[in-house]
């Protein structure tokens, strides 16, 4: 039996950290990855499609992607679709899943506790749904145990305790469960969601994000082709689906002497690439005389879908040792603000830049990156 | 610390060349082109070396370069040696082009460049506290930086914050502080409502967003509620299709068990007709099944042949035979009685009837009629009564004269003086007279001309009689009237006479009608008269015919011999008649006889006796009748049962008919079936509808009938139901048309957000940079004040010769005011040149002293200033500079005035000081 795993497209999520258009332009790109993922599903024959939560976002679905994903899935037909629904794309009255007509093919978990479907003779799915957007308990803990022999499969939206350290940030442990749960439910294993961090672990698997949703996402994230054998044990290939990629640069503008070299750094480390979003993060130690300016960098890049620039350890190289020698009023200025504990660095760092400009009579770029 | 000597190896047009200072003052004069410059360059560049950080060279670096590059060497490389405050003689070597061969050597080859490390190259001046450029900008004093001070206002007060501001010669402090205002405002700005700058801009804007994003996030949720809603309403309109459905199933189960009992009931007297005819074709064909055996039986019982008629020639039929016999029985009684009837006719001898009986009746009649005509005579009444007319007409006649006479008598009176008119009177009456009597005489004649059987003439006569008669009648009235229309009189006279003539008119008018009377009877008289004459002419006619036939001409005798002819000839017709058909009777009844004894067989001569023969014949024919009566009575039944049919039909009939039965039971079998089917159909569609059985018709009716109002009911709740669905569906679309992005919202708000806080940040990074610099300038300008100020006193008072002792550096601009001899404190620049120009270089020196980090004594490197000075103030500034130098401070004055050279030669005594003249190499 073969299957096609996925989660975590988030559908219309919104991306904060893109502009207007661009922001626009992946959540076009999220749809075209869906449908990168039927297309496989189809080369690959697959006897099931699988979709492990968090396949949209309920507060800002539009109208419009409950017809997109009616018809995706219709594509599809007859092959199965199974769709748990997530803490994202929870399962209620007023939820998309309900609005849709959906075609044959699809069945949806709609239950809080995992039910049963057989995909094949001899294979059983079981599913559950996030009935709200937060406080699902974990599907297992309730003494859950599989009740008919054969293959037992579980598809849900959870968190794998164990893999919270790791995993994202901020990542709230929705519908947690333990690795050991899940033999001890008679489930062979257990397809998931929810982490966008890609994991094939013995009992269970997380896709990861089938899309990139922001920067610095490692992994070999997409869908997974899950072969089922008759003793309940997988075997798992992973595919990349998705439409762009997401790069993320460190460009070290250390030596540049002017703007337009800083540009030409940027332009050396994106050169070679072509289509997706790049994250430029600027680094190194330019002279307090080069100007460098965050919005000469963020546009000019048209073989790229959008780049977005930021400053990470970038600093202007001021001989603040010598300057706070200084028994002039750039030196008393230097070492009032290096002497002011109520400051953090980062703002330090700029009052001193700022000073120095001013003093130097760059009065045309005071705001200090 | 102070500089020994330096060596410029490559530097300028200078190669390998040495210059020598002296700890203390040193001028080194030149006229132009002589290298003065060059070797301030090099000085200091031997000093400090040049900058060897990354990235590319500073614009000040790459003047440089491009003024002291050497002009013919490759290389360029210049080499400086100090002595230290510690009395460590240090050699500075720099390689000022590739920057690699820069280094600080003690006389034991010690390398201190890491002591002096500024920028990636060593520099002499971190010993002094200082470094390459703040040392160009405090130590270092050329002509353009004088010239500046003593030419604008508050350049001195400008120059000094500028130095103390960054220990060069960048922005002063109130300048930087400024600009930061400047960007402030202008890049950021004030968050205020009616502020149009970025901050209240992007404040503004992260508002309006986040109004767009709760907008969004409510009419999402507003759409997840419609949504809600339009599943709950697409809900309860399922629910009521399903009602409607259910309704219309349990109609239609309704409808079917009716349909079903009423099928049954058809069903039912169809089974009843399929079971009647099955019978009745059963029973039929049983029928004909023995009608055929029957038949059969009867057809193998039947003789062959007709028996055979006795006495029958065998070639005449019996019924032929019958009908002989009754003929001659016929013809026998009809001569039987015609015998009986006999008719002889009669016997006449009378000539003069058979006269009449040989004449033709018609004309014996004719005449016998005309013979009869009557002798008409006129009517004796008539003649009386012309009698009595005539005598009416005289006496009318006399009246009538009688009353003219009175008349005349009347109107004489009436004008008995009118002669004439009386004469009229009398003539008048006269001629009326003869007219009257002329008519009465013609009526007389033609009434004796009728009476003589002359009609004609005596209507004529008659006529022309009346006629006279008229015309006397007309003329006698008329006249008197119209005389007495003109006569007017007495009334008793008028009376009278109209009395009389009323009498008069009367008689007139009884002659008149007498007259009349007269004329009828003459005329009746005269029609009878002609008509006695026509009859007797026809008599008379009548009697001559008769007499031609010898008959008599008597009427009456004609007639009776008319009668007797008749009487006679209808007894000889009668008796004619007889014995024709007497004849004919006999002929009939022999024919007959011949006949039937033909028939009969009977032999010539015993033909007479047919009547025996056909006895016999009778009797062997009854006895031959009851055998084929008996034949007859077979034939009919067989008849009867066949019916025309033969026993091949009759036996296909039987067939027919069996199969037919067989065909009808089969139908019944099927109408069986079909009963039973339905009674199931009755019994299930009782079950779909709920309904008990048994069921009649009545409760189905009711059934059917609460069925159908259950379903109107559903019917209508479910077009309610749909019509608020599609009301529902309509406000889902709507808002699906209108629906704000929730993600690009957010964004929004994100990228809104992001801004405010950028600028918020800046705000608050500007603010703070403000406040620390002020906090810097005004603790710096606290600290220097008081530096500038000692400096001032103290050597104000030798480099003024006492003209200026006391000076006053304000603090808070580190504004410079000089005491003047009357109290008063002036500003710096208001003094004189000269003045100015020492106030300026104490204030550099003290500024350079201030600004070193450490004790050590900078030396000072002066380029030229006394270029613009006259004697005086070169003067005075020479004594201020050799002062300082006495005091331990090494100075460095390049000049081209022949004065300074002088000066040098009388006031430097070469122990610390000395006096190096430049001149300008020979052109190559």
């Amino acid at each position: 039996m073969r299957l096609l795993h996925f989660s975590d497209l988030h559908l219309d999520t919104p991306f904060t950290w893109a502009d207007a258009s661009l922001a626009r332009a992946r959540r076009r790109a999220l749809r075209t990855t869906l449908r990168r993922i039927c297309d496989l599903a189809q080369d690959e024959a697959v006897d099931a499609l699988l979709c492990a939560g968090d396949l949209y976002e309920q507060d800002r679905f539009t109208p419009d992607t409950a017809s997109f994903l009616r018809d995706t899935f219709a594509r599809l037909h007859p092959i199965p679709v199974f769709l748990a629904p997530g803490n994202h794309d929870w399962y209620g009255e007023q939820s998309l899943y309900r609005q849709v007509d959906w075609s044959p093919n699809v069945h949806i978990f709609t239950a809080a506790e995992l039910q049963p479907v057989e995909l094949v003779d001899g294979a059983t799915l079981w599913g559950a749904a996030h009935r709200a957007p937060a406080n699902t308990d974990g599907f297992f803990d309730g003494g859950f145990r599989v009740d008919r022999g054969g293959v037992n499969l579980a598809l849900f939206h959870g968190s794998e305790r164990a893999d919270i350290r790791w995993q994202e940030d901020g990542k709230a442990p929705h519908a947690p469960f333990r690795t050991e749960q899940l033999p001890a439910a008679g489930v062979d294993h257990a397809f998931c969601g929810h982490f966008h961090t890609p994991k094939d672990a013995r009992w269970h698997t997380y896709p990861g994000n089938p899309d990139p949703l922001t920067f610095g996402e490692g992994g070999d994230r997409g869908a997974v082709l899950a072969d089922v054998a008759g003793d309940g044990s997988v075997t798992r290939t992973r595919h990349r689906v998705a439409v762009s990629e997401v790069h993320d640069m460190l460009v070290d503008l250390t030596g540049v002497t002017h703007s337009g070299e800083v540009r030409e750094r940027v332009a050396a480390e994106l050169k070679g690439l072509s289509g997706g979003v790049v994250r430029v993060t600027l680094t190194g130690e330019v002279e307090p005389e080069v100007d460098v300016r965050l919005s000469d960098l963020n546009s000019g890049w048209d073989f790229l879908e959008g780049v977005v620039v930021r400053r990470g350890d970038f600093t202007v190289a001021h001989d603040l040792a010598l300057l706070r020698l200084e028994r002039s009023v750039r030196g008393q200025f230097v070492r009032l603000v290096e002497g002011d504990p109520q400051i953090d660095d980062d703002k330090r760092r700029r009052v001193l830049t700022t000073g120095l400009r001013a003093l130097a009579g760059r009065t045309d770029d005071l705001e200090v990156l | 610390m102070y500089i020994k000597k330096v060596t410029a190896s490559a530097f300028g047009p200078l190669v390998d060349q040495t210059l020598e200072l002296a700890p203390g003052m040193t001028v080194i004069a030149g006229d132009n082109e002589a290298a003065k410059s060059t070797w301030h360059a090099a000085i200091y560049a031997g000093l400090c070396g040049r900058r060897r950080g990354r990235g590319a060279a500073k614009s000040e670096d790459r003047e440089f370069a491009a003024a002291w590059r050497p002009w013919h060497r490759d290389e360029w490389k210049v080499r400086c040696e100090v002595v230290l405050d510690d009395n460590r003689t240090v050699t500075l070597q720099h390689d000022l082009d590739g920057k690699v061969d820069c280094r600080a050597t003690d006389e034991r080859g010690l390398d201190l460049s890491g002591e002096i490390m500024h920028d990636g190259a060593p520099d002499g001046s971190v010993w002094l506290g200082l470094n390459r450029r703040t040392f160009a900008a405090t130590a270092c004093v050329n002509q353009a930086e004088m010239l500046r001070v003593l030419e604008a206002a508050d350049a001195l007060q400008t120059d000094i914050q500028r130095a103390a501001a960054t220990a060069g010669k960048d922005q002063t402090a109130a300048s930087a502080l400024d600009a930061l205002s400047k960007y402030s405002a202008e890049h950021v700005g004030m968050d205020r409502s009616n502020s149009t700058k970025p901050l209240r801009r992007a404040a503004v804007r992260r508002k309006v967003a986040e109004e767009a994003q709760l907008q969004a996030r409510a009419a999402h949720a507003d759409y997840l509620k419609l949504i809600g809603e339009l599943q709950h309403v697409e809900a309860a309109a399922k629910r009521a299709s399903d009602q409607r459905r259910q309704c219309q199933e349990s109609f239609a189960a309704a409808e079917r068990l009716r349909r079903a009992m009423k099928q049954r009931a058809v069903t039912e007297e169809r089974a009843a007709v399929a079971r009647a005819m099955a019978d009745d074709r059963r029973q039929r064909a049983e029928i004909l099944a023995a009608e055929s055996a029957r038949a059969h039986e009867l057809a193998a019982s039947l003789p062959a042949d007709e028996p055979a008629t006795p006495g029958a020639t065998g070639e005449v039929p019996s019924q032929a035979i019958e009908r002989l016999h009754e003929h001659y029985v016929k013809a026998l009684a009809v001569a039987e009685a015609n015998k009986a009837r006999a008719v002889e006719p009669p016997r006449e001898d009378d000539a003069t009837l058979e006269a009449v009986l040989q004449a033709d009746p018609a004309v014996v009649q004719g005449i016998a009629n005309r013979l009869e005509t009557p002798s008409v005579e006129p009517d004796p009444e008539l003649v009386t009564d012309i009698r009595a007319a005539a005598a009416d007409q005289q006496a009318a006649s006399e009246a009538v004269a009688v009353a003219d006479s009175d008349e005349s008598a009347a109107y004489a009176d009436v004008r008995a003086g009118h002669v004439a008119v009386a004469q009229v009177a009398v003539a008048g009456p006269s001629r009326s007279r003869l007219w009257l009597v002329a008519g009465v005489v013609l009526g007389v004649l033609g009434l004796a001309l009728a009476l003589t059987g002359h009609p004609w003439a005596a209507a004529l006569v008659a006529g022309a009689g009346v006629t006279a008669a008229s015309i006397g009648w007309l003329t006698f009235g008329g006249e008197p009237r119209a005389r007495v229309r003109e006569t007017a009189g007495d009334a008793a006279a008028d009376a009278r006479l109209d009395a009389v003539r009323e009498r008069a008119r009367a008689a007139r008018s009884r002659l008149g009608e007498t007259e009349r009377v007269l004329v009828d009877a003459q005329t009746r008289l005269e029609v009878a008269t002609s008509n006695s004459q026509l009859a007797a002419t026809r008599r008379q006619a009548a009697e001559q015919e008769a007499r031609a036939l010898g008959l008599p001409p008597d009427a009456v005798t004609v007639h009776r011999l008319i009668e007797q002819a008749r009487r006679i000839g209808t007894k000889r017709a009668a008796a004619h008649q007889w014995r024709v058909e007497d004849a004919a009777a006999q002929r009939q009844l022999e024919e007959c006889r011949d006949r039937l004894a033909d028939a009969l067989g009977v032999s010539s001569d015993a033909k007479s006796d047919v009547q025996a023969a056909y006895s016999a014949y009778e009797r062997d024919c009854q006895s031959r009748s009851d055998q084929a009566r008996k034949a007859r009575e077979l034939q009919l039944e067989f008849q009867t049962i066949a019916d025309g049919r033969s026993l091949d039909e009759m036996s296909a009939a039987a067939e027919a008919a069996r199969q037919t039965a067989e065909e009808a039971t089969a139908h019944l079998s099927t109408a069986d079936a079909e009963l039973a089917a339905n009674s199931r159909e009755v019994t299930h569609a009782a079950a779909m509808a709920g309904i008990r059985m048994p069921v009649d018709e009545t409760t189905v009716e009711g059934f059917v009938a609460a069925s159908l109002a259950q379903l109107e009911a559903a019917q209508t709740l479910e077009s309610g139901s749909e019509r608020e669905a599609a009301n529902r569906q309509g406000q889902v679309a709507e808002r699906k048309r209108c629906l704000p992005d929730v993600a690009e919202a957010e964004e929004a708000v994100d990228q809104a957000q992001r801004e405010l806080v950028r600028l918020r940040s800046l705000d608050e990074v500007l603010d703070s940079t403000v406040g620390y610099l002020k906090q810097a300038r005004d603790e710096t300008y606290n600290d220097l004040a008081p530096v500038l100020n000692e400096a001032l006193e103290r050597w104000l008072p030798t480099i003024t010769n006492g003209r200026y002792q006391r000076a006053r550096v304000d603090p808070r601009s580190l504004a410079v005011k000089i005491e003047v001899p009357s109290g008063e404190l002036r500003s710096a620049e208001t003094l004189s040149i000269g003045t100015a120009e020492q106030v300026y270089l104490l204030l550099r020196i003290a500024l350079t002293q201030h600004l070193a980090r450490t004790s050590a004594v900078s030396p000072l490197l002066l380029d030229d200033v006394t270029v613009q000075a006259d004697p005086t103030r070169t003067a005075a500034i020479l004594r201020m500079c050799k002062t300082l130098a006495d005091e331990g401070r090494q100075i460095v004055l390049f000049a081209q005035e022949p004065s300074v050279a002088s000066w040098a030669e009388q006031h430097l005594d070469g122990s610390r000081d000395k006096l190096i003249r430049l001149t300008v190499p020979a052109a190559a």
